[in-house]
């Protein structure tokens, strides 16, 4: 292995520039070794699968590190976040920007051999304040085929293991980050009240819990379906780091939802798999787990909608799936095909008179306490 | 101008987005799912817009397009299968089918989410759904406009249902929004929150919808019924309602609530001569004022109102002063205002209105109304006090009387009266034999008092001022023999009391009594038993014994030594009898050591001093000594080293005199304190001597003397001996513990958990030599010896300090970041968490079941640091649940081999673990969930079930 420095490393230290944009602090001979063994003894109680952990490990045990800079921190715990330029000897080209030691060495952001181009590569993770939701151009729901049914067991997974989102959550009573308009500082009386808000749910909207990461400032929404799947939503503005993420699906064998993802918020989807749009669009007519899929990924949509109603249809020939199929439609509102599928179910059918129960006028229900 | 269309067919958002973008339009929108509906919004130059709701329940998406120039519309029709207005509604009417019905009316109500769109022909063609004779069909339209809240609707429903009447809970449900809507009430959702309360109500004031403001103030007063801006919202919607007495009690009780607060901090901002409270007293004003203004209003309106109120109303104002409780400044405003408005509880409203402030005529007039409830006759008499006590007397007299009516028995005013009370506040036999038997002593009619104090003492034994009374009013009529037994009960009570924290506010009465029984045990010549007394009452309180100097009841002891000793307040005099008892200056030590070590150090020093004082006085030197000892150990780790040296040097002054069984302990605390002052070479001389003491006492091979080696090897350490030196000292310490520790016959008592405990100690700090001395490897060793015998000594009920395990686990963490290996590094943390562990509260049997799962973590973190995924070893796990073992595996983990039947054991206990284990395993091996978080739950299972049924636990 060349041991020889990089001839960039010279002009990326006396860059001042560069060293004030991304408040970088270079590390010197005894510095660096004690950086890279922060980040083995972090990588080392990050759970992964075993062959992509250990690969990570090597290329984190081979690297150095050569400067400190941007920090980030978490809203609530103040944790930190700090960005990381290492040297790969076995990809000496340009640096490489860990965006937090818990973070897959694999997901290092490619950096450039110049200052300006540096700059350049990074400006998509130094977003300085999180935009509203709806300044996030691009919108990506994808089905996640955890098996778990708590909730809180997910965003632990996060909160624990993904220093890079934030644990400033909210809940569906806020259709946008609900932390965004507040002052970096705030004291904790604000917080106290901010986190019962944040907690508030939606009556009408799927149980939620959103994260902002730390660096893209990108927003990932994780649902809890009626069909008792799990959706995340991610919400980005489109990175340019295509062949890091190419260059992971190969080591993973696995592909990725989309090629234009910030790695921030890749780093959050790798857990648990992914059924991948394409692949959900190419069997939602048969599989009924893909089919699945595309309703809650695509709730409220007419296409659901219509598929939905092809299934049910078909489902003439196999009466045993309707009861799951009318859940789904319930589940999602899908009013107009319960009232047809009831009207085309046979009077003294069990179904259609579960349906009619459930479709007949009502009153409200009142909150009565037990025992009264 | 606006363009308004449905789809008609399935058209994605994917679809909307390319279509929008061929039209040079750009997202700015996107909502979440709520109720079924996504919105999204595109926006283009020079004002064109594109809005779209995709709605769950009809499958079509709802277009509305802004377009000053017009054409965009037809563009995107061009390029979206879609339908007008007008054309969805001719499809409506056209449909035949049910299932067209059912499809055409789910579109109609998509076209409502259009905000500017005209409503009415769209819900006349929903209407005309609702008359359909095919349920399913009806239903839907009901369905869809179950939500609505205006007139129309409502009339259409209205019309539905007298055709079907299957249709009613819809109506009903609109006709509760329409008229919720009216009152502004519609969207005000159940909160216990004041502000929102307090927001809603003032809108509802602002809107005229006073219902609102009566549905949120009733809300927030049924918590705080004393709210004053709650109160007067309330009043004004009262008034509102043609209501006035009840709007004028209201707003008076508001308005004497606030004079109330506002008179107390204009005199506490006097007092203290500055302007703190100002803002509060603005906001007080600003309210006076606010009242101000509405009040006169609202007694206009009650001379206008012909007659009196009627039963209604009655029970609404017993109800708020019922509610209202000790805000007697409300209670009274409110009544006073309606006095002469309802004869039926004028009685009631002359008592609530005459009690606050004590108007004497008012409460005769509420008496005249209401002879037999006892609150009026408490009430006037506490009225009269003040200015004629005998009439008080008689008073509180016929108050007793009346308390001998049944309540069952009395008029249904007086009944009513006590239902405005608590228990806690109505008349009672003890509140009014109190009041009598203070009133009477006041009065010095001693017997009368005795009398009324006896009947208060055998109905309420925990009232302290009936057996100060008890017993005084019977010294002062001179009934002394009496008095001396009554005082003997008295003090009785009152040390009971006092146990119970009881004695009530101001003084202890504790030693005035005992003076008083001094005196009187002095007057009947019972020289020692008023000494003794005496003895209690100055050791209280030194004034006492002045006061004994100068009464006559102790005239006889004037010239007695011992008195004057007494009275003088001299130590040895004040010695009680039980204190010169054998065993009770032991007793006092041996506290005080108890005390030092759980760290209470006052309590300490000031239950050595009180053995030194009485131990002087009484000569008993060895326990002066010992208590000299106890008291310059905990001054030493206190950091009052100065007065430690002076206690340890005095105590062993008195070492001979100390019995061989206390003599070590003097010596080695001399040690302690030398060794804290840094006087190393004297303190390892204590040290020694002490070891020799305790050779000479117990043997060779005791125990004891391991913590001699202990303090030894400290002192070397912090003195800044060789390593070897240090290490050689805990050696010696460690083999004599090992000795005695290996005899597996030992009881388990204290001597053997105290050896225990220095066993772990020793270890520990062998663990630190080694480490100091760069041996890391031996160091971790020994760590993991040490975490070994911590764990047996939980295991058997010990527990070792916090603190030294906060030092152990240190040491551990120190070395699971500094030991070169891999491999040491990783069992250092073992060691780390398995010292971790110890430190966990709870009973032994949770102590012992957290253990069982933590070591299993700690097995499962091994295996994976070899190189077995959690997957794999969930499945050894689960075979080793049924006992399916591989030999080669319990070769590689010996410790899988208990799990069988360590299990069943837990399986007898709690026998869905079974189901449990499998699961979580199960999950495990699928790769959705971690084996770390499988045994934590499965931890927090098993260790519920020791404290709950399994039914809970399910």
């Amino acid at each position: 292995m060349d041991m020889t420095p990089p001839s960039w490393l010279a002009e990326l230290r006396d860059d001042p520039e560069l060293s004030e944009a991304l408040e970088l602090t270079w590390l010197d001979e005894e510095q660096s070794p004690e950086v890279r063994s922060r980040f083995l003894e972090t990588w080392d109680q990050i759970p992964f699968v075993e062959g992509f952990h250990q690969a990570c490990r090597a290329r984190l045990e081979r690297s150095v590190p050569l400067a400190i800079g941007t920090r980030r921190y978490r809203r609530l715990s103040r944790s930190e976040c700090a960005l990381v330029l290492l040297l790969d000897p076995e990809r000496p080209e340009q640096p490489w920007v860990s965006l937090s030691r818990a973070m897959p060495p694999a997901l290092w952001v490619r950096g450039a051999p110049t200052g300006p181009g540096l700059r350049r590569r990074l400006a998509p993770y130094l977003v300085p304040q999180p935009p509203p939701l709806a300044e996030l151009g691009r919108t990506l729901r994808i089905a996640k085929p955890i098996e778990v049914d708590d909730p809180s067991l997910v965003t632990r997974v996060i909160e624990g293991y993904e220093p890079w989102m934030d644990d400033a959550t909210w809940a569906s009573g806020h259709a946008d980050d609900p932390w965004a308009d507040l002052e970096p500082e705030f004291d904790m009386l604000t917080m106290h009240v901010m986190r019962q808000r944040s907690l508030e749910e939606h009556p009408g909207r799927f149980p939620s819990t959103g994260f902002r990461s730390l660096w893209s400032r990108s927003a990932m929404i994780i649902q809890r379906m009626p069909s008792r799947g799990w959706v995340f939503e991610l919400r980005y503005q489109p990175a340019d780091d295509a062949q890091t993420l190419r260059e992971l699906e190969a080591q993973l064998g696995e592909a990725l939802p989309a090629h234009d993802l910030p790695v921030d918020l890749v780093a959050s989807i790798l857990r648990g798999g992914t059924l991948l749009p394409q692949e959900v669009d190419r069997h939602c007519e048969d599989d009924p787990q893909a089919m699945h899929a595309k309703v809650s990924t695509e709730p409220a949509e007419p296409t659901s909608f219509a598929l939905l109603e092809r299934w049910m249809q078909r489902s003439h020939d196999d009466p045993g799936l309707l009861p799951a199929l009318a859940e789904l439609a319930s589940g999602h509102g899908f009013d107009a095909l319960l009232f047809e599928l009831a009207l085309r179910l046979p009077p003294d059918d069990a179904l259609r008179r579960e349906l009619e129960d459930v479709l007949r006028p009502q009153r409200p229900q009142l909150p009565l306490e037990e025992g009264t | 101008m606006m363009d308004v269309r449905l789809t008609t067919a399935p058209v994605g958002s994917a679809e909307l987005e390319r279509v929008a973008a061929e039209l040079g339009l750009e997202r700015v929108e996107r909502s979440p799912w709520t109720h079924g509906i996504v919105s999204l919004r595109w926006a283009g130059t020079e004002g064109r817009a594109l809005s779209a709701g995709m709605d769950a329940a009809s499958g079509a998406v709802l277009l509305v397009i802004t377009d000053p120039a017009g054409e965009l519309g037809e563009r995107l029709s061009s390029r979206l299968p879609c339908e007008t207005v007008e054309e969805v509604l001719a499809h409506a009417r056209e449909a035949q089918e049910p299932r067209a019905r059912i499809r055409a009316v789910h579109r109609l109500s998509t076209l409502l989410l259009a905000t500017a769109l005209p409503k009415e022909p769209v819900l006349d063609a929903m209407g005309a759904v609702l008359l359909d004779d095919e349920p399913l069909v009806r239903w839907a339209a009901a369905r869809l406009l179950q939500f609505r809240a205006d007139r129309r609707t409502e009339a259409l429903l209205a019309a539905a249902v007298q055709r079907h009447d299957d249709l009613a809970p819809t109506f009903e449900r609109v006709h509760q929004a329409c008229e919720e809507a009216e009152d502004g009430t519609l969207h005000d959702g159940p909160t216990d929150d004041r502000h929102e309360l307090l927001r809603r109500a003032r809108e509802g004031v602002e809107a005229g919808q006073w219902r609102r403001v009566v549905r949120a103030m009733d809300a927030l007063l049924a918590e705080v019924p004393d709210h004053e801006e709650g109160l007067l919202l309330r009043a004004l919607a009262h008034e509102h309602a043609g209501e006035p007495l009840q709007a004028l009690a209201l707003a008076a009780a508001a308005q004497a609530e606030v004079e109330g607060s506002l008179d107390f901090l204009v005199r506490y901002r006097e007092h203290n001569g500055d302007d703190r409270g100002s803002d509060e007293i603005e906001d007080k004003q600003a309210f006076l004022a606010r009242v101000a203004e509405h009040r006169p209003r609202l007694e206009a309106a009650l001379e206008a109102l012909p007659g009196d109120g009627d039963e209604e109303v009655a029970a609404a104002l017993v109800d708020w002063v019922g509610r209202w409780g000790y805000h007697t400044a409300a209670r009274a405003a409110a009544s006073r205002v309606l006095l002469e408005r309802l004869p039926s509880i004028a009685g009631l409203l002359a008592l609530e209105a005459g009690a606050h402030g004590g108007d004497v005529a008012l409460l005769r007039r509420a008496v005249d109304w209401v002879p037999d409830a006892p609150e009026c006759r408490l009430a006037l008499a506490r009225a009269l006090e003040p200015s004629d006590v005998a009439a008080a007397i008689t008073v509180y007299g016929d108050a007793l009387r009346a308390l001998e009516i049944p309540e069952q028995e009395r008029s249904a005013l007086a009944q009513r009266i006590a239902d405005t009370r608590d228990s806690s506040t109505r008349a009672s036999r003890v509140d009014v034999l109190e009041a009598l038997a203070r009133c009477t002593y006041e009065a010095r009619r001693w017997d009368e008092a005795a009398r009324h104090a006896d009947a208060l003492v055998e109905l309420e034994p925990d009232r302290t001022l009936g057996w100060q009374i008890r017993a005084n009013a019977r010294i002062f009529g001179e009934r002394l023999e009496e008095a001396a037994e009554v005082l003997a009960d008295t003090l009785a009570a009152l040390e009971r009391l006092a146990a119970q924290d009881e004695l009530g506010f101001g003084e202890d009465p504790r030693p005035g009594m005992r003076f008083n029984w001094s005196a009187v045990l002095a007057k009947l010549g019972r020289r020692p038993q008023a000494l003794e007394q005496l003895r209690h009452a100055v050791r209280g309180d030194a004034k006492w014994g002045d006061e004994a100097r100068g009464d006559d009841f102790f005239a006889s002891l004037w010239d007695d030594a011992d008195f004057g000793a007494i009275a003088a307040g001299e130590a040895a005099a004040l010695i009680l009898d039980e204190e010169r008892a054998p065993g009770f200056i032991e007793g006092l030590v041996s506290r005080a050591i108890g005390s030092s070590h759980l760290g209470r150090e006052e309590e300490a020093i000031a239950g050595c001093e009180r053995a030194i004082t009485l131990g002087g006085a009484l000569g008993r030197a060895d326990q002066v000594a010992k208590a000299h000892a106890v008291k310059a150990r905990t001054q030493a780790f206190a950091g009052d080293l100065d007065e430690a040296l002076e206690g340890s040097r005095i105590a062993m002054e008195g070492l001979e005199r100390v019995s061989p069984d206390d003599r070590a302990e003097v010596v080695h605390t001399r040690g302690v304190v030398l060794h804290q002052a840094r006087r190393f070479d004297e303190a390892e001389a204590a040290y020694l001597h002490a070891q020799a003491i305790r050779r000479e006492q117990q043997g060779e091979g005791h125990p004891v003397l391991a913590k001699g080696f202990g303090d030894l090897a400290r002192l070397a350490a912090d003195r800044g001996d060789e390593p070897s030196r240090v290490a050689a000292i805990v050696e010696q310490g460690l083999q004599l513990l090992d000795g005695w520790l290996a005899d597996q016959t030992r009881p388990r008592d204290d001597t053997w958990l105290e050896a225990q405990v220095d066993a772990c100690t020793l270890q520990v700090n062998r663990g630190h030599v080694l480490r100091s001395a760069g041996e890391l490897r031996a160091a971790v060793e020994v760590m993991e010896g040490a975490a070994g015998r911590i764990e047996e000594l939980v295991g058997h009920g010990g527990s070792p300090s916090p603190a030294f395990l906060d030092n152990s686990a240190q040491l551990a963490r120190t070395l699971a970041q500094s030991a070169p290996e891999p491999e040491l590094r990783q069992r250092a943390q073992e060691v780390l968490a398995r010292l971790e562990t110890a430190q966990l509260d709870g009973s032994p049997e949770e102590i012992a079941e957290r253990l069982f799962w933590r070591r299993l973590r700690s097995l499962a973190r091994r295996q994976r640091a070899l190189g077995v995924t959690d997957a794999a070893f969930a499945e050894v796990l689960r075979r080793a649940l049924r006992g399916e073992l591989r030999p080669q595996e319990i070769e590689v983990a010996p410790e899988l081999a208990r799990i069988p039947a360590e299990m069943s054991a837990r399986t007898q206990r709690y026998p869905r673990l079974v189901v449990m284990a499998a699961m979580s395993l199960s999950l495990v091996e699928s790769g959705g969930s971690s084996i770390d978080e499988a045994l934590e739950n499965l931890e927090e299972l098993c260790v519920s079930s020791l404290y709950v049924d399994e039914d809970e636990l399910s």
